[in-house]
């Protein structure tokens, strides 16, 4: 039964992915206007046949704008979590494998890191680096290094001690295989389950950035600019803020369900 | 029922629904057990030993026992009585012991605490009396400097001794039945062979009727008259240790049996002749 | 007869801490002056209740641990087999891959000849060229503990070393493992150094028996021997407790 249920969240998740991913590409094949083309006589048009998602208020359609706004999202999100994933994995096979003093140097590092809230810390980072995309994207992926070094740190930890580990190295394998070949397939069920976790605080994160204005420039949209710019029409067109939010609900719904069903 | 029989199982069937098709892991598992007797139950791994003596424990989920069977003691159903009653024949008069005693033991709480802890639960005795009862039971189970044990942690005992002390808070309410599921697996040949004397003497001393579940038919046949084998959930014989050692019946039985390494000298085992 | 391994006066011992605040490390000796040999075609028991330092006197002639004394051993590296076969296999391998890369490690290059030896060591071990698809969780505790062996076996050592192979098994199993065991000593000629708890399967399996009490040898010589005229109070204990 509990293994169906799984199934099914999985099957669920992936089924609304897949329908962002096609709402993106859609975007980029469809003849639809430019999303930062300005247009007076759109200001704020209400949602119809021609403009579906409306007008916001440089009258440029909210339609491309959120398909434009989703893959700049998507793409920022995906980079966070690859860099935090690579050092990760990197820093936390290190100091779980061989522990010891470089455990100890690293792991303090990690804490320090990990005490500041991720937003807080890359906005330091953006404040070294200055605003833009790719900008946000090392500094969050910096951000998230911490907690999938923890993560990674905890499984090698746990496989290091096993008895496979020790009839490998008996056999004369080196650690580089030990780790690269032995130990990290074993932890990617794991893994994987933290990378899906990820990828949804890395949309919200990246959202939250360019709500704050920090992310993205304008013109060009993410969601988070979006609906920063939006609050200010909320009650005039309330469309302009509820389809980015409806984008960014199915982008984190659809990755939380898939690493539910990844948890034993 | 007949007079001196305490606990009688009727066709137990223990079947799991965690999965699409429910798994049957007990068949039709029948026992009676007197007053005072040890019976043996025997199997490998996976042969449903060990669920069938949680169920007699009361620690399986009912719902896992609706297909059919009853498990009579003292004249009632444990399976269909109230839970408040179950809770007060749990621990009172059935009580149970494990494998392992490390895990079995909390390791945040001193030994007397955990000794104690039925005390508190079923009876109203004052603080005196239960400290009374707990000392009286340490030093029946044969530790050594009982007043400074309690006051330890289960870490700082040996294996040995943790299984004294598991055997010491399942024995501290006199029970009617103790369960010993596979007491002796994780302890040392020496020790194993003190804790089996152990159960001997208080089964002599108190009358303690005792399912003892083993996957070693050769320590069975040292503590226990009754054995019951048990292969795939089901029970494939059972019988007199001596008459099932001597003429197996069941070509299970006989793989066991030769399975047992042959020692072909006698040692002078004191355990046997007992 | 020649010896295959020969240790004399083997000494390890480890630092420990003590104490919360002000810790004080003490050394604790777990090996004091073990001295034994086996030779070809020899199964030797070591035979000690936990912490008398039998899988210590594993771990030195392996290597593993640091110690004081003499290990002298044929130039072929011994083998080992662990107790618990489900975790000596890494879970997320197939057998035959796990088979393959003991070959591998050795600087084996041709994938050719490496799957043949591979075939070779499934059957000889018990098992069958199916199995060499499977993942460890897919067999029984028996069958881990063949497919550990023949992996040990695959560096074609002289020497196999094995820690309580059979503890964690069941008795039906016990006996068909140790059966194998037998079988490929003659096979191939292997000594092997069985280290058990368990008097009674020791009895049967060894050629010769060391009894290890707090890393001290307290006796050693042919089982039936032992067994008939134990000489050590110890070893009289332990076997009043079979």
């Amino acid at each position: 039964m509990k293994n169906r249920i799984k199934n099914i969240n999985f099957i669920l998740g992936a089924s609304i992915i897949c329908f962002m991913a096609l709402f993106i590409l859609a975007g980029k094949i469809l003849p639809l206007r430019d999303p930062n083309a300005i247009d007076a006589t759109l200001k704020f048009a209400k949602p119809s046949l021609a403009h579906p998602f409306g007008c916001d208020n440089f009258g440029r359609e909210i339609l491309s704008r959120v398909m434009q706004g989703s893959l700049s999202t998507f793409l920022i999100a995906l980079g966070t979590v690859f860099i935090g994933t690579i050092f990760g994995v990197i820093i936390g096979a290190a100091t779980g494998y061989f522990g010891g003093v470089i455990d100890e140097i690293l792991m303090r590092v990690n804490d320090a890191i990990f005490a500041f809230p991720s937003i807080l810390l890359a906005l330091l980072f953006i404040s070294l680096l200055g605003p833009g995309t790719y900008q946000v994207v090392i500094a969050l992926g910096i951000a998230f290094v911490p907690s999938f070094a923890r993560i990674v740190r905890g499984e090698f930890l746990k496989n290091r001690n096993m008895d496979y580990v020790k009839c490998a190295r008996l056999m004369g394998a080196s650690h580089l295989r030990i780790m690269v070949i032995h130990i990290l397939p074993n932890t990617l069920r794991v893994l994987l389950n933290a990378i899906l976790i990820g990828f949804n605080n890395a949309v919200l994160a990246e959202a939250s950035m360019s709500f704050l204005g920090i992310g993205v420039q304008p013109p060009d949209p993410s969601l988070g600019r979006m609906l920063s710019e939006a609050q200010a029409y909320l009650f005039k067109a309330p469309n302009y803020a509820l389809f980015p939010g409806l984008a960014l609900i199915l982008l984190v719904l659809g990755f939380g369900l898939m690493s539910d069903s990844f948890e034993k | 029922m007949k007079e001196d029989i305490i606990l009688e199982v009727q066709d137990l069937n223990i079947e799991f629904h965690d999965h699409i098709i429910p798994e049957t892991v007990v068949y039709d598992f029948d026992l009676e057990l007197k007053e005072g007797e040890i019976v043996g139950l025997v199997g490998e791994s996976g042969s449903g030993k060990s669920m069938s003596a949680l169920a007699i424990a009361g620690l399986l989920s009912r719902k896992d026992m609706k297909k059919r069977g009853h498990i009579y003691y003292d004249g009632k159903d444990l399976l269909t009585i109230s839970r408040n009653e179950l809770r007060s024949i749990q621990g009172n008069d059935i009580s149970m012991i494990f494998q392992e005693p490390l895990t079995s033991l909390n390791p945040v709480k001193r030994i007397y605490d955990q000794v104690e802890e039925p005390l508190r639960i079923h009876t109203d005795l004052d603080k005196e009396q239960r400290y009374e009862k707990v000392l009286k039971i340490l030093k029946e189970v044969d530790l050594r400097d009982p007043e400074h044990v309690m006051k330890q942690y289960p870490h700082e005992l040996s294996g040995g001794m943790r299984q004294r002390i598991m055997i010491a808070t399942a024995m501290i309410m006199e029970p009617k039945i103790l369960i010993a599921d596979e007491p002796t697996t994780a302890l040392d040949v020496t020790i194993q062979a003190q804790i089996v004397k152990l159960l001997k003497k208080l089964n002599e001393q108190r009358n303690t009727a005792i399912i003892f579940i083993s996957h070693d038919l050769s320590l069975v046949s040292t503590l226990c008259r009754r054995v019951l084998v048990m292969k795939d959930g089901y029970i494939v014989e059972s019988g007199p240790v001596k008459a099932i050692f001597e003429d197996p019946k069941e070509e299970y039985t006989k793989k066991l049996i030769a399975a047992i390494p042959k020692i072909d000298i006698d040692l002078g085992n004191g355990l046997q002749d007992e | 007869m020649n010896e295959i391994l020969k240790v004399k006066d083997l000494n390890v011992s480890f630092k420990d801490s003590q104490g919360l605040l002000f810790s004080h490390t003490v050394t604790k000796h777990v090996l004091k002056g073990v001295s034994f040999e086996i030779k070809e075609g020899q199964i030797l028991g070591l035979v000690g209740e936990s912490g008398s330092g039998k899988s210590t006197i594993a771990k030195a002639v392996l290597g593993l641990v640091p110690y004081e004394g003499e290990v002298i051993m044929d130039n072929a590296a011994p083998s080992m087999v662990f107790q618990d076969p489900a975790g000596s296999l890494n879970p997320a391998k197939r057998i035959g891959w796990l088979l393959d890369e003991a070959l591998y490690l050795r600087g084996e290059k041709d994938p050719d000849e490496r799957s043949n030896k591979v075939l070779e060591m499934i059957n000889l071990v018990g098992l069958k060229e199916e199995h060499l698809k499977r993942y460890p969780k897919e067999l029984s505790g028996g069958q881990r503990q063949r497919v550990c062996i023949g992996r040990a076996l695959m560096s074609q050592p002289r020497l196999l070393i094995a820690d309580e192979p059979v503890s964690a098994l069941d008795v039906t199993i016990q006996a068909q493992i140790l059966e194998l065991l037998r079988d490929l000593q003659k096979k191939l000629d292997l000594s092997i150094l069985f280290i058990s708890h368990d008097l009674r399967v020791v009895y049967n399996f060894c050629d010769r028996l060391i009894i290890l009490k707090d890393g001290v040898i307290v006796e050693e010589g042919d089982p039936k021997v032992v067994y008939r005229t134990p000489k050590d109070q110890y070893t009289k204990v332990l076997l009043s407790s079979i």
